[in-house]
């Protein structure tokens, strides 16, 4: 073969397969990039969404509007599912904007994006916001230590949130990154493996999925579950949560005393404000050992004072002439009170948690109906906030007692369990120095 | 700009390619398309960070003038002319101390601050890209000038040498006389027979670098990483991570000579080889034999050598022993082969980057260096078919055992990282698997659970990756020829002979052709992966 021909059939080879593996791509679309219909049996399962769910969502939400949005964290978006028979049916179509890993102030740019796709007869009328009292605790750092920089992820999602703000429907004048995000979606060995798992995910109607609601299905924590045992994924969180939240981890709080995060929220209620809607927040349920461990971290104080700054926060609110509501289902109710199965046993099932912070759809349906359900709120002048079997609303008359209800619903657990407390802190002690304790492992 | 970037393969190299056969087509003279070159060298180098230029040129004038002066010299002159000597020793030393200023200058100052407790300030010095290689190019050159090698040269002829940008950032070094030679005999044109084999080695390269090394890489950073924390990692973890370390770095850096000795190739210009397969050694003399090839050479000829040369007319003039080629008395041994050889692997690992860690993995290897040469000198003089059967597997696994092992210093941020990782692969840290793995091994699983192995929560998924990557890409290096093997029918580099190896040969025919389309393909589409190049720090 001559020199030329050599040539011309490696480039022919290689566009050859670079245009087949493009049209794949295209067509399986493993990161919702370019909007293609679902196939039972084809593409309707995206299991890419364990590595790229901060891509899939945004470009996902670019095309979603709901009458209800919810945000949050993973936790949001497992246990809270848009199409649950809890919502009632005025709020219905609902959308979940929650993203795995992201806090409140992460949401805000998101939220941002999808309101400025919504049409003006389709915006949002309600805001549902799952809030962790962990993703406002933060390291201390001395007030002359440089601030983090964001990392390449981190801004590269920032500049495709605003891209799709800007993005014109359809055409070619699309921002760059956009045209950088659909290259990747199509000429990568990663779109074109994660195209392949799809296919095969599709195929076997198992794995993990971003579902057209916005939610994360429970698969891959199923998955977990019945190979490991709930007893391990629980034991795995449990040191996690110690590596992550140990001391000198603290809430963190500006020199006027008010709490750091609760900027964040202000911002949200601002953007609530602005779009008219009405907003729900809520404690998200943790298991009773997620919170003897927050006790052990010695944070249970400041987790309290949070509550304290939320029921404030909506208190102002309502008085700016808005319709918001806390609730709080960080407590010691019945349903987080199961005992966490050995470790090594794959058979006990948990009846509500996949691991001690992430609650299943069951319980997020039972939340929902007690809190999305409830009577509207009481006006300034009505008696008592809200309350259930599952959770209570937080205001500043009702927090006070709240707070001293789950510290006595945790006192009667504890002398019920008393093993507990010290099982808390030996996971505590896995990462801190402690007299005496032998190493966890 | 890295080879393994978009810019590079869809906008640099076709504009350089065009440019310099358009050149070659149309201009008056030869030169032109050399200029040409010089000034695609220069951007290269410059758009990562237009100050590297502002650096390096001033050293690159100084040199320039120094070689022309010491060519004037060496031509008019009698030998031994100790002018010309002193000259070049002055380059020399212009030389090392530019780059130790650049590169070394806050690694010493920390030494001093941290051993005599003084409080020397720390200063931002911004490290010019491929300064390592480029004083190494520029200081072989004032030898090749000062010994007679190089008789004539142009400004052209000096720039294409040092700045020629295939091998520019990270080698091969190259010797003036190898190289600029080819630029002046060739014809400056492309060639599609060139064209044909560079890139053949480009995409090899960039399959190794952006699809091997990369795939390996985040598994070998995050062992590392728990490793420089202080977390506990155990046996497994340990030897799998380094060994994934190993692999990454042999693909990376063997992929990117590739990669430089195929633009190379494009342009007509054969550099010499880097990397023979030296996860194959036998011994770790071999190791050093295949890796890094041209640093090898170089330390050989420019520090070992003079030292080992210089350390033997003193003990001639004594009337001491020598080093015989077995047997030799202790005392020469250590003196003429232990000294030079710790000596040399000293520097080398300092030039490797300016850290503790790197100084001891360069007294590392030289130990083990020492102790191959003892072993050659005092070893049993058994039949030598039966040595060779017995000896070839041990010594594959031995010298492969301990350049994984040194690895840890290669690759830990400090040195109590790379204790502490060393530690946990002598088994001093216990042994651990993921208990999902543990769990489904059955009766295997029990008996490593009664022998100590106990089971953790790293990511089953995570631990079956690694391994299935490491064996993989250890099969690949250890059994597999390597890519200049498979191009040799077609001398694609300097130092590697014309010869078919058999059914791997590469031929041009539609087989051949289809798996360079599919294996460039799979590079280009790797792209977008984050990347680290290990060696850009030199």
């Amino acid at each position: 073969m001559s020199e030329r021909r050599f040539l011309s059939w490696i480039f022919g080879v290689a566009l050859g397969l670079a245009a087949l593996a493009a049209a794949l791509c295209w067509v399986v679309d493993p990161y919702l990039v370019f909007g293609q219909a679902r196939f039972a049996g084809f593409n309707h399962i995206k299991p890419a969404v364990t590595t790229h769910e901060p891509m899939m969502k945004a470009y996902q939400a670019s095309r979603a509007c709901g009458k209800t949005l919810i945000i949050g964290s993973s936790r949001s978006g497992i246990g809270l599912d848009p199409s649950g028979p809890a919502w009632p049916q005025a709020m219905q179509p609902v959308y979940n904007l929650s993203v795995a890993g992201t806090n409140l102030h992460d949401a805000l740019p998101l939220l941002n994006m999808l309101l400025a796709h919504c049409q003006p007869d389709r915006l949002p009328t309600t805001l549902v916001v799952g809030l962790d009292f962990e993703s406002f605790l933060s390291q201390v750092r001395p007030a002359t230590a440089p601030q983090p920089v964001a990392n390449d992820a981190d801004q590269q999602q920032a500049e495709r949130l605003q891209a799709l703000a800007r993005r014109t429907s359809g055409g070619l004048l699309q921002p760059g990154l956009l045209w950088r995000d659909a290259a990747t979606s199509l000429l990568t060995v990663s779109a074109l493996v994660d195209s392949l798992a799809t296919l095969r995910a599709s195929q076997r109607a198992a794995g993990p999925n971003l579902l057209p609601g916005g939610n994360s299905s429970e698969w891959q924590l199923q998955a977990w579950t019945q190979a490991d045992g709930a007893g391990a994924l629980f034991h795995q969180k449990h040191l996690l949560t110690a590596r992550r939240f140990a001391k000198p981890h603290q809430l963190g709080v500006a020199p006027d005393g008010a709490i750091r995060g609760m900027a964040a929220v202000s911002a949200m209620l601002g953007l609530a404000a602005q779009h008219k809607m009405a907003v729900k927040m809520a404690v998200q349920p943790s298991h009773v050992s997620h919170h003897e461990l927050i006790d052990a971290l010695g944070h249970w104080p400041d987790f309290d004072r949070w509550k304290h700054a939320l029921a404030d926060a909506a208190h102002h609110a309502r008085q700016r002439g808005m319709d918001v509501t806390v609730w709080d289902f960080g407590g010691y109710e019945a349903d987080y009170l199961q005992p966490v199965p050995a470790r090594g046993d794959r058979r006990a099932a948990m009846a509500a948690f996949w691991d001690p912070v992430h609650y299943n759809a069951i319980l997020g349906q039972r939340i929902t109906a007690a809190w999305i359900g409830a009577p509207a709120a009481p006006t300034a002048s009505s008696a008592s906030a809200s309350e259930s079997a599952l959770g209570a609303e937080l205001r500043p008359e009702t927090v006070a007692q709240r707070v001293f209800q789950v510290r006595q619903a945790r006192e009667r657990w504890r002398s019920a369990n008393p093993q507990a407390l010290a099982d808390a802190q030996r996971y505590r002690c896995a990462v801190q120095a402690c007299p005496g304790n032998a190493r966890l492992h | 700009m890295l080879f393994n970037s978009y810019a590079f393969v869809f906008g640099f190299l076709p504009i350089v390619l065009l440019g310099y056969a358009l050149l070659a087509a149309r201009a008056g003279t030869a030169r032109w398309p050399l200029w040409w070159l010089v000034a695609c060298s220069a951007v290269f180098y410059t758009i990562w960070n237009p100050i590297n230029l502002l650096i390096i040129a001033p050293s690159l004038v100084v040199n320039y003038f120094l070689a022309r002066a010491l060519q004037h010299r060496v031509a008019n002159h009698k030998q031994p002319d100790r002018t010309a000597s002193a000259m070049l020793l002055a380059g020399i030393v212009f030389n090392l101390c530019f780059l130790g200023y650049f590169k070394y200058r806050n690694f010493f100052v920390d030494s001093i601050n941290q051993v005599f407790l003084t409080q020397w300030p720390l200063l931002e010095i911004l490290l010019p890209l491929g300064i390592s290689f480029i004083t190494f190019q520029k200081i072989a050159f004032l030898v090749d000038v000062r010994v007679g090698n190089v008789k004539q040269f142009e400004l052209v002829d000096f720039l294409i040498f040092v700045a020629f940008f295939p091998q520019l950032i990270a080698g091969p070094i190259v010797h003036y006389r190898e190289m600029v030679p080819q630029f002046q005999k060739a014809t400056p044109q492309i060639e599609l027979h060139n064209l044909c084999i560079g890139l053949c080695l480009f995409a090899m390269g960039l399959f190794k670098k952006a699809v091997l090394a990369d795939g390996i890489a985040p598994h070998a950073s995050s062992l590392f990483a728990m490793s420089d924390r202080g977390e506990p990692l155990g046996l497994f973890y340990a030897w799998l991570g380094a060994l994934a370390f190993t692999l990454q770095v042999y693909f990376d850096f063997s992929g990117y000579s590739d990669m430089a000795i195929g633009l190379a190739r494009m342009f007509g210009i054969r550099l010499p080889v880097n990397f023979d397969s030296p996860l194959k050694a036998t011994s770790i003399i071999d190791f050093w034999n295949r890796w890094h090839m041209t640093l090898t050479r170089f330390l050989t000829a420019y520090i070992y050598a003079p030292i080992a040369l210089h350390l033997t007319r003193k003990r001639m003039a004594q009337g001491k022993s020598m080093v015989a080629a077995a047997g030799s008395r202790p005392a020469a041994f250590f003196v003429l082969v232990a000294t030079p050889t710790l000596i040399t692997m000293f520097l080398s690992g300092l030039w490797h980057g300016a850290g503790m860690t790197f100084v001891l993995y360069g007294l590392l290897h030289g130990s083990l260096l020492v102790v191959n040469h003892a072993w050659r000198q005092w070893r049993p003089r058994w039949n030598r078919q039966r040595y060779q059967r017995v000896m070839r597997p041990i010594g594959f696994v031995l010298t492969l055992a301990c350049v994984v092992f040194a690895m840890a210093l290669f690759k830990s941020q400090t040195v109590a990282g790379a204790l502490h990782m060393m530690r946990a692969m002598l088994g001093l840290d216990g042994a651990v698997l993921p208990q999902a793995v543990l769990g489904r091994l059955g009766a295997p699983g029990a008996w490593l659970q009664a022998a100590g192995v106990s089971g953790d929560f790293y990511s089953g998924t995570g631990f079956v990756s690694l391994v299935l990557w490491a064996v993989v890409l250890l099969v690949a290096a250890t059994t597999l020829p390597n890519s200049l093997e498979l191009m040799a029918r077609f001398n694609p580099a300097l130092g590697k002979k014309a010869s078919p190896v058999g059914p791997w040969s590469v031929s041009l025919n539609a087989r051949w052709a289809t798996v360079f389309g599919v294996t460039l393909l799979a590079g280009v589409m790797s792209l977008n992966q984050v990347s680290e190049f290990l060696y850009w720090q030199f």
